[in-house]
């Protein structure tokens, strides 16, 4: 009786097993790749919001600090070009930085796998 | 809380099978729950083995996340090494990735096993996720296991459940040994002290007498039917709380309320399901408060540390900020309370103001909770979490008493104020908050009268220059804003009491506080009864103030009672309303019960006869004791006739001092003060002179009294007709429009109207039963209309006092004399005889117990003060007093 029970155990636990190691590969194409991009795109809104790159266009021709007159008007506009100029620099590189980290998961797997099989072809030979 | 089931598949009869083929209609599962289009069942299996192979698959699980989490060190120590050797050069990172090396592929399959950890620890959560996504929607049809959704510890729970019916041998496993088993969980004993009880009472009880507990006949190891629908109500319950995993108070849930028995075996401890369920929510609401905090926090790095917006629109502003406080800065560090239970208003407030761009006042009375308001529009304002309006914009709270002071010199303060609202308009990123704004109406600077602060405020909101949320008191709001400039161009929200859940939410969201200061711990029954008695107690400040300081209070209270479990228990409030109104409140003690039962004997110590009037008195005492009277209106209204000197007032002395437990607890007022139509405005206060009325003002400091209403034949009728709704719904408006509570009053009305009539029926010997009927419908008819007869819960009728009883009265009378004298050490005397001519010179059946008062005022009281003027008495001398006032003293023989 204990004999079968443990029988049962050890099958159960290895078919398991088997199972997740398979499913290891399709998850990370599959739902972990989604995951990854659901938290790029949250990254990059993030980013958005702290540089504030849409207020920046918005406010474009506004007048800075309540400076109503001519003079005012014409040095905000300059300034804030400068601004909105700088910050979307800065944003574009940080969207590069957030999709190679989509580009590095994707590529990560098929690295590792050959890595491991490069090593271990040249140790083998 | 409605009662799911699982039901039998019609198609197969609940064999799970037709004709050897597996059912269509519940696939199998012969017991099933359809909602939503999901095809919910419960399946697991429970044994020895399978327990040992769920058992040994965790340790399994256990040791290969070891494995794992070790080789993600190794990963470090390895690439460490690595990078020790190579030079700082990327075409040192291709030669390294494109030579080979034992060292490199060690690397590469060691990164392949922290991916594989990776994998591990998210996929479950993120199936999870899945699976819910799949049942929340409708239009797709999905077979759901409940054991599925069992959390590791739930799971464990289950298990032990089997486990202790084989120990104890019981068998089917029945909601008693998950109930038992449960008791065992941390999570399970908070919910039960927040309930005030100990779970190993309830553990012991079970323990003992589980054989007896169940009576199912089948007697397989197997879960009973009733415990699988407490495994589907847990679901059910987790669902509604958007939880996804069946946590230990789901399964509790789940057992009171598939469990006729469980609830019956919970009631005897006073724990209803419904108290369960809101124990529960109070976990969730402390965790979601969490959450909230936690939200507020990370989107704080949002919000700019200046004044200046995060569009550069904005100028600065040092004249405001001088006088001024920034909310949504306060809010971005974290230096304001959460608001809790104020979504519906905070929302009113936000509609009303996106609406037109108007400018609002909330108008509400102090301790409502109006600022609290202001200050979650503040902390929603900080998250951006508010429509566009309120979007990049700060919340910035005036001070007018700032403002004001220092401002002299001719038109110094309108310029103060004209700069400040100039720099407001100008920055366009700000909304001002001012705090009791009616204290703007009529403030001008010396030698500027013509025109106020107010009215330049008015001007530039009706403009729609700035916005403005002001705030104010009802009271200040009829009186200054109604009707003004200012109080015409800002809407009107009215800021009402919080009801019973939302002032027990804010409770619960304050309690850990109050719970960290004093080092004590509330029971739910305790929030409960603050509310209820602060509700009803405390009837001159307002939800949810005086419920937050009545718990603050009741958290000294037990914190110095010195007691070793340091439990705020519903008992405790009821002894700490008690002691601040004296009202008696607490459960009856053994004592207080005998004193009750024979309250007839304690009132006679101090009133001799009237048995008929103390009996009617005792039993509506009685009924107001054990909480059986309507409590919206006062405790009783009784009317006491009868002839002068017999006790009346006497008796309400004595009712004031057993219910309130002072005899000076008493509001007495003489009726024949009030004759005329114009004393109206004395009793309830005048409208134009804005003065209070002596009875509600008195009724507003003492709400927890008799009121004595002395001679009320003597009253105006119009005056008799303020009584009749005040004996009717307990309450009364005064002359301010204060709304004063006479729910906790006892109302004691004396007259001596029909006393004749009394009189000639006692001397023809009949009862008071007999004639008392007549009495009240024909001899006081002129004096007293029916419908206000008709309030009094009890007309007694005093009788006229016999020579007996003035007797004993002499006694009563002649005892204070002892006792007076007592305090000054000398004992005092009085022989038989002479208590005898005493009651018999102070006879009188028409004037009562007056005139023996007199008698022995003149001739006791007089007499012993000739004699101790004389000098001769000492301490511990016995002053004798006989027939014909001799008086003679005996000194002491011995020590």
């Amino acid at each position: 009786m204990t004999q079968t029970v443990l029988g049962q155990a050890i099958k159960s636990i290895f078919l398991d097993l088997i199972w997740e190691i398979l499913y290891f590969p399709l998850w990370w194409y599959g739902p972990g790749l989604k995951r990854v991009a659901l938290y790029t795109v949250n990254s990059i809104k993030n980013t958005e919001h702290s540089l504030g790159i849409s207020i920046m266009y918005k406010n474009l021709f506004k007048p800075m600090f309540g400076q109503h007159d001519r003079q005012g008007r014409l040095i905000s506009f300059l300034m804030r070009v400068i601004l909105t100029l700088i910050r979307t620099l800065m944003f574009v590189f940080l969207l590069v930085f957030n999709l190679l980290a989509i580009v590095f998961w994707v590529i990560l797997p098929i690295f590792v796998a050959w890595e491991i099989f490069f090593n271990l072809g040249k140790i083998w030979s | 809380m409605e009662l799911a089931k699982f039901q039998i598949c019609s198609e197969c009869g609940g064999k799970g099978s037709v004709a050897g083929q597996k059912c269509n209609t519940c696939f199998g599962h012969d017991h099933f729950y359809f909602s939503d289009n999901n095809l919910i069942f419960w399946q697991k299996e429970i044994s020895y083995g399978h327990i040992f192979v769920r058992e040994t698959k965790k340790t399994i699980n256990i040791l290969i996340n070891t494995f794992l989490i070790i080789a993600a060190i190794t990963t470090i120590a390895i690439l460490y090494v690595i990078l020790s050797k190579i030079k700082f050069d990327p075409r040192a990172l291709i030669d390294f990735v494109t030579t080979a090396s034992s060292n490199n592929l060690l690397l590469w399959f060691f990164i392949l096993l922290d991916m594989y950890l990776y994998y591990r620890l998210t996929k479950v959560t993120h199936s999870r996720d899945q699976r819910f996504k799949l049942l929340r929607n409708k239009e797709i049809y999905t077979h759901h296991n409940i054991a599925d959704d069992l959390s590791p510890q739930t799971s464990k729970i289950l298990d032990k459940a089997w486990l202790y019916a084989g120990y104890k041998k019981v068998f089917p496993v029945t909601v008693w040994h998950l109930l038992y088993i449960l008791l065992d969980d941390r999570e399970i004993r908070l919910v039960l002290a927040r309930l005030g009880v100990g779970a190993e009472n309830l553990k012991k009880k079970i323990d003992d007498e589980l054989p007896t507990l169940i009576s199912d006949s089948d007697k397989r190891p197997v879960l009973t039917e009733t415990f699988k629908n407490v495994m589907l109500n847990a679901y059910i319950h987790m669902h509604d709380r958007q939880a996804q995993q069946i946590a230990e108070v789901d399964l509790l849930y789940g057992l009171v309320v598939s469990s006729q028995a469980i609830r019956n075996f919970f009631y005897d401890f006073d724990i209803d399901e419904e108290k369960i369920d809101n124990v529960i929510a109070w976990v969730r609401i402390n965790s979601e408060l969490m959450l909230r905090y936690r939200r507020f926090r990370s989107k704080s790095f949002f919000k700019p540390k200046s004044g200046i917006n995060r569009s550069y629109t904005a100028v600065a502003t040092p004249l405001l900020n001088s006088f001024s406080q920034d909310l949504t800065l306060m809010a971005k560090f974290g230096g304001l309370p959460l608001t809790v239970a104020r979504e519906k208003e905070i929302t009113e407030v936000i509609n009303t103001m996106e609406s037109d761009l108007s400018s609002v006042i909330l108008v509400g009375p102090s301790g409502i909770g109006k600022d609290r308001i202001v200050e979650g529009i503040a902390s929603q304002m900080m998250a951006e979490e508010v429509p566009e309006l309120f979007q990049d914009k700060r919340l910035v709270s005036i001070s007018v008493s700032l403002l004001i002071s220092g401002a002299t010199g001719t038109g110094r303060l309108e310029e103060r104020f004209l700069t400040i609202l100039q720099e407001t308009m100008i920055s366009g990123n700000i909304i001002l908050h001012i705090e009791n704004i009616h204290q703007l109406i009529g403030i001008s600077s010396e030698g500027t009268e013509g025109i106020d602060l107010s009215q330049v405020l008015a001007a530039e909101v009706r403009k729609r220059n700035i916005l403005i949320i002001g705030t104010t008191d009802n009271q200040s709001y009829v009186e200054y804003l109604e009707g003004s400039e200012l109080g015409n161009s800002l809407k009107k929200i009215a800021i009402k009491e919080p009801d019973k859940n939302q002032t027990i939410q804010i409770m619960e969201a304050h309690v850990g506080t109050v719970e960290g200061k004093h080092n004590v711990y509330f029971t739910y029954n305790a929030l409960e009864r603050i509310y209820d008695l602060s509700n009803r107690y405390i009837p001159d400040q307002y939800l949810p103030k005086k419920a937050i300081d009545l718990m603050d209070e009741a958290g000294i209270f037990v914190s110095k009672a010195g007691r070793q479990d340091r439990l705020v228990r519903g008992e405790d409030i009821e002894a700490l309303v008690s002691h601040k109104t004296n009202i008696p409140l607490t459960n009856v003690t053994a004592k207080e019960s005998a004193k009750l039962v024979n309250l007839e004997e304690e009132i006679h110590r101090r009133l001799i006869g009237q048995d008929e009037a103390v009996g009617m008195v005792a039993s509506s005492l009685r009924r107001a004791r054990a909480e059986l009277r309507d409590t919206n209106r006062p405790i009783v209204n009784l009317l006491f006739l009868g002839p002068t000197g017999v006790g009346k007032t006497e008796l309400a002395k004595t009712v004031a001092e057993t219910y309130f437990g002072n005899e000076d607890d008493m509001i007495r007022l003489d009726m024949s003060e009030y004759q005329n139509q114009d004393s109206l405005a004395r009793l309830i206060g005048s409208p134009e002179n804005r003065t209070p009325g002596l009875l509600t003002e008195a009724v507003r400091h003492k709400p927890f009294a008799l009121l004595l209403l002395d001679e009320i034949e003597k009253a105006n009728p119009d005056i008799l007709n303020i009584f009749l709704q005040v004996m009717e719904d307990g309450r009364l408006t005064d002359a301010l429009g204060r709304t004063v509570d006479f729910t906790n009053m006892i109302i004691v009305a004396t007259s001596n109207a029909g006393t004749s009539y009394i009189q000639e029926q006692i001397s023809a010997g009949k009862k008071v039963d007999e004639f008392k009927d007549i009495l009240i419908k024909e001899k006081l008819k002129d004096l007293f209309r029916p419908e206000f007869l008709n309030r009094f819960d009890g007309v007694v009728v005093f009788r006229p006092l016999k020579r007996e009883e003035i007797y004993q009265i002499a006694g009563l009378m002649l005892k204070k004399v002892q006792k007076r004298l007592d305090d000054k050490g000398i004992f005092f005397e009085v022989t038989e005889a002479a208590k005898r001519e005493l009651a018999e010179a102070g006879f009188d059946p028409v004037f009562g117990a007056r005139p023996l008062r007199r008698v022995i005022q003149e001739r006791v009281d007089n007499a012993l003060s000739d004699f101790l003027l004389a000098g001769n008495v000492g301490r511990r001398d016995v002053i004798v007093y006989d027939v014909g006032g001799k008086l003679s003293l005996r000194k002491p023989t011995s020590y």
